[in-house]
């Protein structure tokens, strides 16, 4: 059912169960329907992106795969975790382990460093881990300011003097800093101009490869989407393959 | 559109955007308390002057008619005289002796008693129950009216007694009670004797309670301001006018406005239906002064509190303009260090605690240096409060890093941030504190020797007594004194020379008090040495010059002889076994004994009484305090849980993927508790510090009491804000959804 209906999946390896796979997601708000059997899978290394108009429910979308919003029918897994149905402690936990998320407009605190921001998601999941599963054997800060530095992030600059460019890779290393098996990215660059826009793309469509993870891109940016290994249109509650070369005239930024 | 349906719809605008507001609760509740505070504030200020008039009228309408011979009949004599229990709150009691049958009433009395009866005011029989009340005058047969008495909690008498015993030249012949008899030559009871005047109770209102309300409008109408603020200036862009702006605003705020103002207008209402006992001062608010206003206490104050908070709402609730406006980051704003006046803060307060020491006594720089240090200290703590609480943050997120608490982190960094938020939040509450502390110390001043005469109490108890007999003679002081209970020893206290004293009694009554019995009857004997006894040394402090020369006279008959109190002469009890005597017993003895009974106390306790009022007044201050401090509090905490939850909603993303809600525990009890705490604990330590040169040097203390309320209030309030705060801003992270926008 999933290889017939789903639009272009990509087949995971062999063994490794993919970052995402979301099957028969049915949702409703009030009398709108906006998904219709929404069918969707991820691979580890894969990215894909999202493109549809103004209340289409690609946000919608990102919440039900976060579990912040319970679907009508349909089940969606986390690197293999079903998490439909799952307690809200356990989502949470799924959440924490397995999810990193880049936003709009990087959500950093402008009162923390930018290594403090970084090194915040795992203080607060309480998963001072290595990528390796080792815990505790490195400082979170110490692998904060790795990161930051991977990615050109300036480490002594308060993140209230950031440009927004580097607000956005600091938002990245904070999404990667758990070592997720699934991105996510809400308009990444919708708050960006056009330069910063390409730099922050290429390093938001990097990391698949670079660490092993999906990415889900959500974005109006067509030109931001044709990046993705996959562009797919959400229009009539249900994800259908975009057509690179011409976009539909909705999806244009 | 219609002007009419587009007010209408701006009004629902706002409304429904007060509904679901960043921060919409707690701006609700803290209209509500706004509305509330100004309508029982203003509610309150109809009461006093209600009060004021009523107990004006009721006191006018019992004043006796004195009878100018020809004109007027005279119809009974009377005779004012006082008394006071335990708690040397003084109270009139009214001697009457009838002199015709058709003697008519004074108001509250429905019947003449007999002599020998007596009618009680309520609160007198209650307040006395334990000493004997019902006995003392005579016998007891029923209570004077509330029509009769300036307010229920008025201790008042009235004792009917034979024409005979009224001798006095002091008793007054009269015609009638009240203006329609005439009456206005004087005025009978406490009233006006202890009360301020009514514009000074105002003027503590409008302190105590309206100002608190007013900051307390003041931050609601700022609270959860930045998504107004972004709607208003839409509305602006939009070409919406000022008015249209105004209604917007009115539509958001008149369901709190209105359920405040209708809280305070039912308090209003049941206090005007069945008349209320304050707490602390237990003075009771008439019902029937109230009803006389209830319109305006129950219709135009709650429209005027109503009118007032929108006022407030949209004088203050604008968008931000200048330069603050103009940043394109947040947080680069430069301000001027607050450093400088932070180091002048415990400069100041050494000023005020120790300024007076390097003055000689009685120099008026002495005063000055401790005001000056007292307002120096309250002008710089909002800068030594913002310098210490980013000092603390720094520390804090140090800890928070080093210790991987993340809670901690944060909480550090935005206090390190914005210390400004945590001085206003402290200073605030602490200066609230110190200004009370400085109002209970000064009125703690202007009753030093009533709490002087309290240490002497406290040191020697009621074992001596001084006797001032009303009326009677020979006889009657030798029907109380032979009647006294057994143990105590009798003594005369008198000053026959221009600084002598004199202390004459038998042998058993001189060495009761360890003084020296001469071997004669008769025989006088210089006291060369200070007394052993303390009290006698008591006696001689209170009722002697410091170098005035003792006599001890041995004189058995010296207490039967009556006592000439103009003189200064005084019958002195003593307990034989330095045991308390009953005071209550031996006043009904002496109301049995003299005509008009005795003034019968520890020595100096007449500064007790005289203190009373000023005691009395002193809870008012207390009461108005407290209620200011906890408004003041509410305000600072409501102030601090909104920035809280502002800034909660930018954690809401990350506490929601990486989970961890109770980072705002931490964050809360950082920014909202603790700092009401440190509030509490500066404005106490800071209050009694600047209060000591006041108080101290006349060995007195602030009450512990008001010290331990203070600090317990803010405490609680601290408690309940850091639980609301928490909760709130992890429901609101709760609630985030990707896609969302402020």
């Amino acid at each position: 059912m999933l290889a017939s209906d789903a639009p272009t999946l990509a087949t995971a390896p062999s063994g490794e169960a993919p970052a995402l796979r979301v099957r028969g997601l049915s949702y409703s708000l009030a009398d709108r329907v906006l998904f219709d059997g929404l069918d969707l899978q991820v691979a580890r290394g894969e990215s894909v992106a999202v493109t549809g108009a103004s209340g289409s429910g690609k946000s919608t979308l990102l919440s039900c795969v976060l579990g912040l919003i319970k679907p009508g029918e349909g089940t969606v897994a986390v690197t293999g975790t079903p998490t439909t149905g799952l307690s809200g402690k356990r989502m949470a936990r799924v959440r924490s382990e397995s999810i990193g998320m880049v936003f709009q407009f990087g959500e950093l605190l402008p009162e923390l460093t930018p290594v403090e921001n970084v090194a915040l998601a795992p203080l607060l999941s309480r998963t001072a881990t290595t990528p390796s599963g080792d815990p505790k054997s490195e400082d979170p800060f110490v692998r904060a300011e790795g990161l930051l530095t991977d990615l050109g992030v300036p480490v002594r600059t308060a993140t209230s003097r950031l440009s927004g460019g580097e607000r956005q890779r600091t938002a990245v290393a904070r999404a990667l800093m758990n070592a997720p098996g699934l991105l996510l990215a809400d308009e990444p660059t919708g708050a960006l101009d056009a330069d910063t826009r390409e730099l922050v793309a290429d390093l938001l469509f990097s990391l698949p490869r670079r660490h092993s993870c999906g990415l889900l891109v959500v974005t109006h940016d067509v030109t931001v989407a044709q990046r993705a290994d996959r562009v797919l249109h959400l229009r009539h509650g249900r994800l259908t393959p975009a057509d690179r070369a011409s976009a539909p005239d909705e999806v244009r930024p | 559109m219609k002007r009419t349906g587009l007010s209408r719809r701006l009004l629902r605008i706002g409304h429904a955007a007060g509904q679901h507001a960043e921060a919409g609760h707690i701006r609700f509740v803290a209209l509500l308390c706004a509305a509330l505070v100004l309508t029982l504030g203003g509610a309150s200020a109809v009461a006093v002057h209600a009060v004021y008039e009523g107990k004006a009228q009721r006191v006018a309408a019992r004043e006796p008619a004195v009878a100018t011979g020809t004109a007027q009949r005279a119809q009974a004599a009377y005779q004012v005289s006082s008394d006071w229990l335990a708690d040397r709150r003084q109270y009139d009691i009214v001697f009457l002796a009838p002199l015709t049958s058709d003697v008519p009433l004074p108001p509250g009395v429905r019947g003449w008693p007999s002599a020998g009866e007596v009618l009680l005011s309520p609160a007198l029989r209650e307040a006395g129950a334990g000493e004997g009340i019902e006995e003392r005058y005579g016998r007891t047969v029923g209570t004077i009216a509330d029509d009769g008495l300036a307010d229920g909690s008025e201790r008042f008498a009235y004792i009917v007694v034979k024409p005979q015993e009224l001798h006095s030249r002091y008793a007054s012949r009269i015609s009638g009670f009240g203006p329609g008899d005439g009456a206005g030559q004087g005025r009978v009871g406490p009233y006006p004797r202890d009360d301020q005047p009514e514009w000074m109770f105002q003027a503590l209102i409008v302190g105590m309670l309206f100002l608190p309300g007013l900051a307390l409008a003041w931050v609601a109408s700022r609270t959860g301001a930045r998504a107004r603020d972004r709607r208003m200036a839409l509305i602006a862009s939009l070409g919406g006018r000022a008015s249209d702006r105004a209604l917007i605003a009115c539509g958001e705020a008149w369901r709190p406005v209105l359920c405040g103002i209708a809280l305070g207008a039912a308090a209003t209402g049941a206090a005007a239906w069945r008349g209320v006992r304050l707490p602390v001062t237990g003075y009771v608010i008439e019902a029937a002064d109230l009803q006389r206003w209830w319109w305006p206490a129950t219709l135009l104050v709650p429209l005027a509190a109503a009118l007032c908070l929108f006022a407030v709402v949209l004088l203050f609730d604008r968008p931000a303009s200048g330069r603050r406006q103009r940043m394109v980051r947040p947080g680069q704003g430069h301000r001027r260090s607050p450093m400088v006046w932070a180091m002048l803060c415990p400069v100041m307060l050494f000023l005020g605690v120790q300024g007076a020491r390097f003055f000689p006594p009685e120099n008026p720089a002495r005063l000055f240096a401790t005001w000056a240090g007292t307002a120096g200290t309250l002008a710089t703590l909002p800068a030594a409060v913002a310098v210490t609480a980013a000092a603390l943050g720094r520390g804090l997120a140090r800890i928070g890093r080093r210790r991987r608490l993340p809670g901690l982190l944060v909480a550090g960094r935005r206090t390190a941030a914005h210390p400004r938020t945590v001085a206003r939040m402290v200073a605030g509450v602490a200066i609230a504190l110190c200004l009370l502390f400085q109002a209970v110390a000064w009125q703690m001043i202007f009753g030093q020797q009533a709490t002087a005469a309290q240490l002497t109490l406290d040191r020697i108890g009621l074992s001596t007594l001084e006797v001032g007999p009303k009326g009677g003679g020979k006889r009657a002081q030798a029907r109380f004194v032979t009647r006294l209970p057994q143990g105590t020893e009798t003594a005369l206290f008198s000053t026959p020379g221009a600084r002598g004293v004199r202390i004459a009694g038998d042998c058993t009554a001189l060495r009761t008090l360890a003084l020296p019995c001469p071997g004669d009857e008769g025989a006088s004997t210089a006291l060369n040495e200070r007394p052993s006894d303390p009290r006698v040394r008591e006696l001689l402090a209170w009722k002697a010059f410091p170098d005035a020369a003792v006599t001890v006279t041995r004189d058995r008959n010296a207490t039967r002889k009556p006592v000439d109190a103009e003189n200064g002469s005084t019958l002195i009890l003593t307990s034989r076994d330095g045991e308390d005597l009953d005071v209550a017993a031996l006043k009904e003895l002496a109301y049995d004994s003299f005509p008009r009974g005795a003034r019968i106390d520890a020595p100096g306790a007449d500064y007790l009484v005289g203190g009373a009022p000023n005691r009395d007044q002193g809870r008012w201050s207390v009461l108005l305090g407290i209620a200011a401090l906890t408004i003041l509090a509410l305000a600072a905490g409501l102030s601090g849980m909104a920035e809280h939850l502002r800034s909660g909603r930018a954690l809401a993303p990350l506490t929601a993927l990486a989970g961890g809600t109770g980072i705002f525990r931490t964050t809360a009890a950082w920014g909202v508790g603790m700092p009401l705490l440190l509030a509490g604990l500066t404005g106490t330590l800071a209050g009694g510090w600047l209060a000591q040169p006041l108080v101290g040097p006349r060995g007195l203390e602030v009450p512990a009491a008001l010290t331990t309320v203070s600090l317990l209030v803010v405490a609680l309030l601290g408690l309940l804000m850091w639980w609301w705060a928490a909760t709130a801003a992890a429901r609101q992270a709760d609630a985030w959804q990707p896609g969302e926008q402020d």
